[in-house]
């Protein structure tokens, strides 16, 4: 009888699903515009403040109403963690603490190529880009009404240089040589080495995050940084400068609350933030999300796919994304690639790495695992107009050779490497070919990963796929992959530089963490490139030697090919117009609409009451 | 009312016997299940004669297309096609068979390891019997998909043998308590009693004796294992945790998930394998429930006549 009981539970529940379901089709759209150039960045100043702030406390702004507080969707468990530690890795500081709880000192805005001075007053190198001044606003306080001071810019980078484990250790110490406090509000960075874009890179929220800032005054009283996990509620635990305060966690959600007695408003720098509330919340799959979005339970929302977009604008018609209309997503900066371990057999031979590039059908990759939505361009770097002078350096043969796949090149290259063709598979010394492509729990690196998978199995590489949580990152880092579908070369949104250095240095032994500068994850070596991109490095924007290293140095990457492009990201990031107008889109491009990112508070201060 | 006055009087039990269309076998229930079970089998026996399978795969077809009936549909995919390019006809094809073999897999293991150990436990009695009993009923008690779902979470199936292998883990304790209480009945009647006394081997008695009587019992548990296990892998698939390139249907389940099939309305995708999932396991009960009436005479009623 109880079998009876479940079979009728579960034909209710198919008829009950039935008619939930709503009739929407999609169609694949057309590949999207890359943003406006990004030229090397100059600073501006931030709009002043045009109302005087209310002073109240943050607490009761946890009963705030719908139409005061601010949702936004977050696609990753919280699971009640509560490492609130900047500096440790898996950290929870994404979850509003990044974009709200601090203030960046300077935000790069893709829209207009400009550095919005946040914090920062003034951000100021000498001629020889080797001595850096910073100025910062005055006013500026801790949410417990202490002085931020440079003393705690100061203490927050030497915490890391002298801790090999936290933050951007091996970066600071590849290039700062010692910092100097002038006064409470101005410090000298003095370099090893000359670096036009010191500041832009560490502190300009250039790509996602920039270095995060800690108190000092309660910092030192820490027995370990190293476990320290800044949070305690009571004490006030994360503090920040920013315009909210952490006021509840729960197993899925961070809620924050406006300090009205924040600095910049008390100083007339920018005004209060319109929401009182802000609330980070998980829901589940991208099914549950937008659903939740088409019920206005979300003001923005992370990337979602191109067909849950337009079904969830096709029901609630106050939803816009950058674009107004297909393909809606902005492209992202960290171009995908798959990222070959250049020290594991057979792939530690270029020729074997390049059959993997020959194999890659890259239109069918953007087609399916992205809908169309993206663009074609085999760059370790973004599509921008701003890259796209340092693009034209690589030799136009091989970008040819792979805007399609060249199975009959990969073919021959195998034979002559003494692999023979059998039922299915290359095989050689009786040995299948094999790949395990290691994927993210991140599905739009998974769907790369699929798409590829296959057309190397109709190849004969027995490929399969293996999804990792955080294993990934660890196993990149200590060398345990084949090859892994990711973005690791990320970094260039205006000159070369920065992705180049990726792949500089030896390569990293297996089971050890790569240092910056000095070993790399992708376990590839080559002298005359790591000589090439350390020159580029220290050499100015305008400077004629640099488009020469550069295309040398590209020469070598492609030659080696130590990571193969894969695609051009793209982020469909929603808005919903409901409860909030005023949002980043390419119409009103004020700050890059990225809601994760540490130039988020700038849309926040900037978004109005729906009227 | 006695069980006497309501047979027909006519109709004695050697008449019946005699009746080829009286055989307890020939019970609806069962047939009309193994019926469904049987057409399912062929489905995908047969359908990869009739249908290209390397479309089950991604990025095999166009994506998105609507069914055939619908606008915009095609013929060359008649059921439509999903997001990740793969045709869904050849998805159910290669998918169905997919997860049978996991559950027939997963079911043979758990009833394979349940009749050894019941019968150990049931004949031998003693420590044999505290043991295996302890250990069964240990497992029993043991949420079995919350333990899956963490195994899942640490171990890549890289097919669906090994997720039955793992299934398996949690389906010998149903097989092995009730093989053992069929044993401890059957070890008390005469035709035991007498191998007992004719020196036959504890093992012979065990497997040649009394297994051949537990048979539909053990069929009965079997049809229904074959659904738990379905479940379970179902279960696991859909939740992303087991093989993610060849289809089955929890995993077109999941891929229809991630990809918000239900709000796209895209209902050729996540309505097919659910239909097809309440199909295999309607299939299922309806065996289990006539297999059931089949060993045991109680259950059937005489008023159906005994089908």
């Amino acid at each position: 009888m109880r079998s009876l009981y479940r079979l009728i539970a579960v034909l209710m529940l198919a008829t009950l699903l039935l008619s939930a379901c709503a009739q929407a089709t999609t169609q694949a759209p057309k590949a999207t515009e890359a943003p406006k150039a990004t030229e090397a960045p100059k600073a501006t100043e931030a709009p002043k403040a045009t109302e005087a702030p209310a002073v109240k406390d943050p607490k009761e702004y946890l009963n705030a109403a719908r139409e005061d507080t601010l949702i936004i969707d977050n696609p990753y468990r919280l699971e009640g963690k509560d490492n609130w530690n900047p500096y440790i890795p898996n950290n929870v500081t994404g979850w509003g603490l990044n974009a709200l709880g601090q203030d960046p000192l300077m935000m790069l805005n893709y829209g207009d190529g400009q550095l919005k001075m946040w914090s920062a007053d003034k951000f100021d190198s000498d001629a020889e880009a080797k001595v850096w001044t910073l100025t910062l606003k005055k006013g500026i306080t801790w949410n417990d009404g202490v002085a931020f001071t440079v003393d705690d810019i100061i203490y927050s980078i030497d915490l890391q240089i002298k801790n090999e484990t936290l933050g951007s250790h091996f970066y600071f110490v590849e290039w700062i040589d010692k910092m100097e406090k002038v006064d409470d509000g101005t410090m000298k960075f003095y370099l090893k080495k000359p670096n036009v874009r010191f500041a832009v890179e560490n502190f300009g929220v250039q790509i996602a995050g920039s270095t995060q800032f800690v108190p000092k005054h309660i910092w030192e009283t820490v027995a370990d940084p190293l476990t320290f996990k800044n949070y305690d509620p009571e004490k006030g635990l994360p503090l920040g400068t920013g315009p909210y305060i952490l006021a509840k966690i729960t197993e899925n959600e961070t809620i924050w609350v406006r300090n009205d007695k924040w600095w910049g408003a008390a100083t007339g720098f920018r005004k209060l933030p319109e929401p009182l509330k802000v609330i980070y919340s998980y829901v589940g799959t991208e099914e549950v999300r937008t659903q939740t979005g088409i019920d206005n339970g979300f003001d923005t929302m992370q990337d979602m796919t191109l067909g849950a977009f337009e079904a969830m604008k096709a029901q609630n018609d106050k939803w816009i994304a950058f674009y107004p209309d297909k393909p809606y997503a902005w492209l992202d900066p960290c171009a995908r690639i798959i990222s070959v371990n250049s020290s594991a057999a057979p792939w530690d031979d270029k020729e074997m790495r390049w059959v993997l590039s020959d194999v890659m059908d890259r239109q069918q990759i953007i087609d399916i695992a992205y809908e169309g939505t993206t663009v074609m361009a085999p760059y370790f770097w973004p599509a921008y107009p701003s890259m796209q002078k340092y693009a034209d350096l690589i030799d136009k043969a091989t970008i040819d050779r792979m805007l399609k796949p060249n199975l009959d090149k990969a073919e021959a290259t195998l034979k002559a490497k003494g692999y023979t063709k059998g039922d299915k598979y290359w095989t050689k010394d009786g040995k299948e070919l094999t790949l395990e492509i290691q994927v993210p729990e991140y599905i739009e690196l998974e769907r790369i990963g699929d798409v590829w998978l296959e057309q190397l199995q109709k190849f004969g590489i027995n490929a399969t796929k293996v999804r990792l949580e955080s294993a990934f990152y660890d196993n990149f880092n200590f060398g345990h992959y084949e090859v892994q579908s990711n973005w690791f070369a990320c970094g260039s949104v205006a000159e070369p530089w920065l992705t180049l250095r990726n792949f500089v240095g030896k390569a990293a032994p297996i089971d050890e963490r790569p240092q910056s500068g000095i070993t790399n994850g992708f376990r590839w070596s080559n002298d005359r490139y790591t000589e090439l991109v350390a020159e580029i490095g220290t050499l100015k924007w305008d400077d004629p030697k640099l488009m020469e290293d550069t295309k040398e140095a590209l020469k070598i990457l492609y030659d080696e090919l130590p990571a193969i492009p894969a695609a051009q990201a793209r982020k469909l990031v929603p808005f919903n117009d409901t409860y909030w107008t005023g949002w980043p889109t390419n119409d009103n491009y004020y700050m890059t609409p990225t809601n994760w990112w540490n130039n988020f508070i700038w849309t926040v201060t900037t978004i109005t009451k729906a009227k | 009312m006695t069980v006497e006055e309501t047979v027909d009087p006519k109709e004695s039990p050697a008449t019946r016997r005699v009746n080829v269309w009286d055989s307890p076998w020939l019970n609806t229930k069962f047939l009309v299940g193994g019926s469904i079970i049987v057409v399912v089998i062929l489905f995908g026996l047969l359908g990869p004669f009739f249908w290209n399978t390397e479309l089950a795969y991604t990025a095999s077809s166009p994506t998105n297309l609507p069914p055939m009936w619908m606008a915009k549909g095609s013929p060359e995919h008649p059921l439509g096609t999903e997001s990740n390019g793969r045709d869904m006809l050849a998805s159910l094809i290669v998918g169905i068979p997919a997860s049978l073999r996991v559950g027939v897999l997963a079911a043979t293991l758990g009833m394979g390891i349940g009749v050894l150990l019941g019968s150990l436990a049931g004949y031998l009695g003693g420590w044999w019997d505290h043991v295996i009993r302890t250990i069964s009923d240990s497992v029993l008690i043991i949420p079995s998909l919350a333990v899956l779902i963490a195994i899942a979470s640490y171990v890549q199936f890289p097919d669906t043998t090994m997720l039955a292998l793992v299934l398996a883990m949690f389906a010998w304790p149903g097989p092995t308590r009730l093989v053992r209480s069929q044993v401890l009945t059957l070890r008390e009647r005469g035709y035991i009693r007498m191998a007992l006394l004719s020196n036959v081997p504890p093992l012979e008695i065990m497997f040649v004796e009394m297994v051949p009587n537990m048979l539909p019992w053990l069929a009965a548990s079997f049809t229904g294992n074959i659904s738990g296990a379905i479940l379970g892998a179902t279960g696991l698939e859909a939740l992303g945790l087991g093989p993610t390139r060849v289809p089955s249907l929890g995993m077109i389940i999941n891929y229809a998930m991630t990809s918000s099939a239900l709000v796209r309305g895209m209902v050729w995708w996540w309505l097919p394998p659910i239909l097809a999932l309440i199909i295999i396991f309607t299939g299922f009960f309806l065996m289990t429930v006539g297999l059931d009436e089949i060993a045991n005479p109680r259950l059937r009623g005489y008023g159906n006549g005994g089908k």
